[in-house]
């Protein structure tokens, strides 16, 4: 039988010999996971045999992961934010770019609103990662979570219960804000942004996500322009909305929200790699004298 | 302790409760020394007095049994009130990085990671990789993990050096016997409060794709690199978690090290008068010697060698850290005189 260490070098072998990116880490991963070891416990005992039924297991993975699968739901889960979060082919896998919006909505959450009576809408909700992890840090909190696709709320609803904030997240299926049943003080949304154009030519593992949760229209703005276009109605005076994009998408996405909010306030953050991910807008800041 | 402000914070608490609890032991083996000196002095005076002959030879079998007593009492209480290393109480972050030798030294370099990971488990401690990067024949050219749990520091300070293996490498064909090496760095887990880390002061680099990122990539790698600006240290943390664990690892790893540098600083400047120290030798110097044909360890600072390789590759090296314990406890008493 093989030992451990021969396992993760073949395996290592054979996903870089079929193009797989970061193919020492996906090794790592995979015979983490087939073997229920942590990391530590991986190089700490190179020398454990592996049964012939963990490497049925493991040979299937990596049959998986040959044709492109990607990897988080050959596993069934993705951890984001520090939170492990069930994913199936029915939902995007989370990105860590929307890691720097759950930090900037964060942010704005507790330095300017009044924690006390916050409600937030997440639009777009998907695996429920954003409402999720806003709910664990912010315990006053009440948040909708929304989603056009009812097998997406099914795996959010997963989510939420197994996190323990089904009690402050409501969810709603519907068309982006529609199914509100009540303004709200923060809206964050990472809604569909790619140009249909341009998904086809992305790497095989993107062709395996819900169209729908990646194809912005033509320019890749569509969703965000019906977003911010409804926005204002369902928007508390004080309220702020937070937006995921590509770059490019920034100066169009600012036009808007100078056409439906001229009175807010516009920003936008960067994410950990230097690009501008986040477009702030931000309504009834007080005005200077 | 019996402050309220104090009982209200109960780290704080705790802290004075542990120092209160050394003291306790010095304050009670001080009484005991010195009645044990008042009851010499009290047979000192019997038998120089002399009148009474069965007193007298009471009085002398005491005062040899005091004596005796005395002594031990002095020497437990010079131990005593040797200053503990402030930091043998914090958690450790361990570095291991494979030195000469190639393929096989990278592989000692995961034998070295084995070894603390096993003793760790004996210890009762917790162990958790922040960093690693390992070369293809299967060995580490770094490993970073911390270990967590009482007086881990404390337990594997004494591990910091070159370990130095000699023995028949498995890719070698003919043999032979060769020599490699790899360095062990133990630091304290500094905390937050004890690093000051100004947000300018860092770089932090990730993943960049050739386009705009976000949708339009999916990857398992999350890895998070960490430039500290004024000083130059680099540290990175890849693996499949979420960006922002590989940046909280990192910044550990980071903050570690930052006060490791301001400690050796001052250590420098106080061990100027004293050298050949345990513990205080810099990181280069070979401190140990695993030499697998004759089955032996042999640890230099205090040459002692142990025939019980295999174990000791186990985990099971307690005796070396208590003869470095002992060792550097007389050092310390030295150096005091």
């Amino acid at each position: 039988m093989p030992s451990l260490r021969e396992a993760l070098q073949q395996t290592h072998q054979i996903l870089e010999a079929s193009g797989i990116p970061d193919a020492r880490l996906e090794a790592e991963v995979m015979v983490m996971n087939v073997m229920r070891m942590p990391r530590q416990d991986i190089f700490a005992q190179q020398e454990l045999a592996v049964s012939s039924q963990q490497q049925e297991t493991l040979s299937q993975v990596i049959d998986r992961r040959k044709q492109r699968e990607p990897l988080a739901y050959i596993l069934g889960y993705k951890e984001f934010y520090g939170v492990n979060l069930l994913v199936t082919p029915d939902v995007l896998i989370p990105r860590p770019e929307t890691e720097t919006l759950v930090e900037h909505a964060l942010f704005m959450s507790l330095m300017g609103m009044e924690v006390a009576h916050l409600v937030i809408a997440d639009v777009g909700t998907g695996t429920g990662a954003i409402a999720l992890n806003l709910a664990i840090h912010l315990p006053a909190a009440r948040i909708y979570a929304t989603d056009s696709s009812e097998k997406a709320l099914m795996v959010a609803n997963y989510n939420i219960r197994r996190h323990n904030v089904a009690d402050r997240v409501t969810l709603c299926h519907g068309d982006l804000m529609e199914p509100l049943p009540e303004p709200v003080d923060l809206i964050v949304a990472n809604l569909p942004y790619i140009p249909t154009a341009r998904i086809p030519t992305l790497q095989p593992e993107i062709q395996w996500e819900p169209a729908a949760a990646l194809d912005g229209g033509e320019q890749g703005m569509d969703q965000i322009t019906r977003l911010i276009a409804q926005a204002s109605e369902r928007l508390n005076p004080q309220g702020s909305i937070l937006l995921e994009m590509d770059p490019e998408q920034v100066p169009l996405a600012e036009e808007l929200a100078r056409q439906y909010f001229p009175e807010a306030e516009t920003g936008v953050e960067r994410d950990l790699a230097g690009l501008d991910r986040v477009l702030t807008i931000s309504r009834g800041v007080a005005e200077e004298a | 302790m019996a402050d309220l402000a104090t009982s209200q914070n109960p780290a704080q608490y705790q802290k004075l409760a542990r120092e209160m609890g050394d003291l306790q032991e010095v304050v009670d083996l001080a009484s005991q020394y010195r009645a044990a000196l008042t009851q010499l002095e009290e047979a000192e005076e019997i038998i120089a007095d002399g009148s009474d002959a069965e007193l007298v030879e009471l009085a002398a079998a005491e005062r040899d049994q005091l004596r005796g007593q005395v002594a031990q009492l002095e020497e437990t209480l010079k131990v005593l009130l040797i200053p503990k290393d402030p930091n043998d109480g914090r958690n450790a972050i361990v570095e291991i990085r494979a030195g000469t030798g190639g393929d096989e030294a990278g592989l000692f370099a995961s034998d070295l990671y084995r070894m603390y990971h096993r003793f760790a488990e004996r210890k009762g401690l917790k162990t958790e990789e922040l960093s690693s990067s390992q070369n293809p024949a299967g060995g580490f050219k770094e490993v970073v993990f911390a270990v967590s749990g009482a007086d881990a520091f404390g337990q594997l300070k004494f591990e910091s050096g070159v370990h130095r293996v000699q023995r028949v490498p498995k890719t070698e064909a003919s043999g032979r016997i060769h020599t490699s090496a790899a360095s062990v760095a133990v630091l304290p887990e500094a905390k937050e409060v004890e690093v000051e880390i100004a947000p300018e002061d860092l770089k932090i680099e990730v993943y960049r794709s050739s386009g705009p990122g976000g949708q339009s990539v999916n990857t398992t790698d999350s890895a998070v690199k960490i430039t500290h600006i004024p000083t130059g240290i680099i540290v990175s943390c890849q693996d499949e978690k979420s960006q922002l664990k590989n940046k909280n690892k990192a910044l550990k790893v980071l903050r570690a090290r930052l006060y490791d540098k301001v400690q050796a600083e001052q250590k420098a400047e106080r061990d100027a008068a004293r050298a050949g120290q345990i513990g205080s030798g810099d990181r280069s110097t070979k401190i140990r010697t695993y030499n697998f044909p004759q089955g032996r360890v042999t640890d230099h600072r205090i040459g002692l060698s142990l025939y019980r390789l295999e174990e000791i590759l186990d985990g099971d090296f307690e005796k070396f850290v208590e003869q470095l314990a002992l060792a550097s406890q007389q050092d310390a008493l030295a150096a005091d005189l």
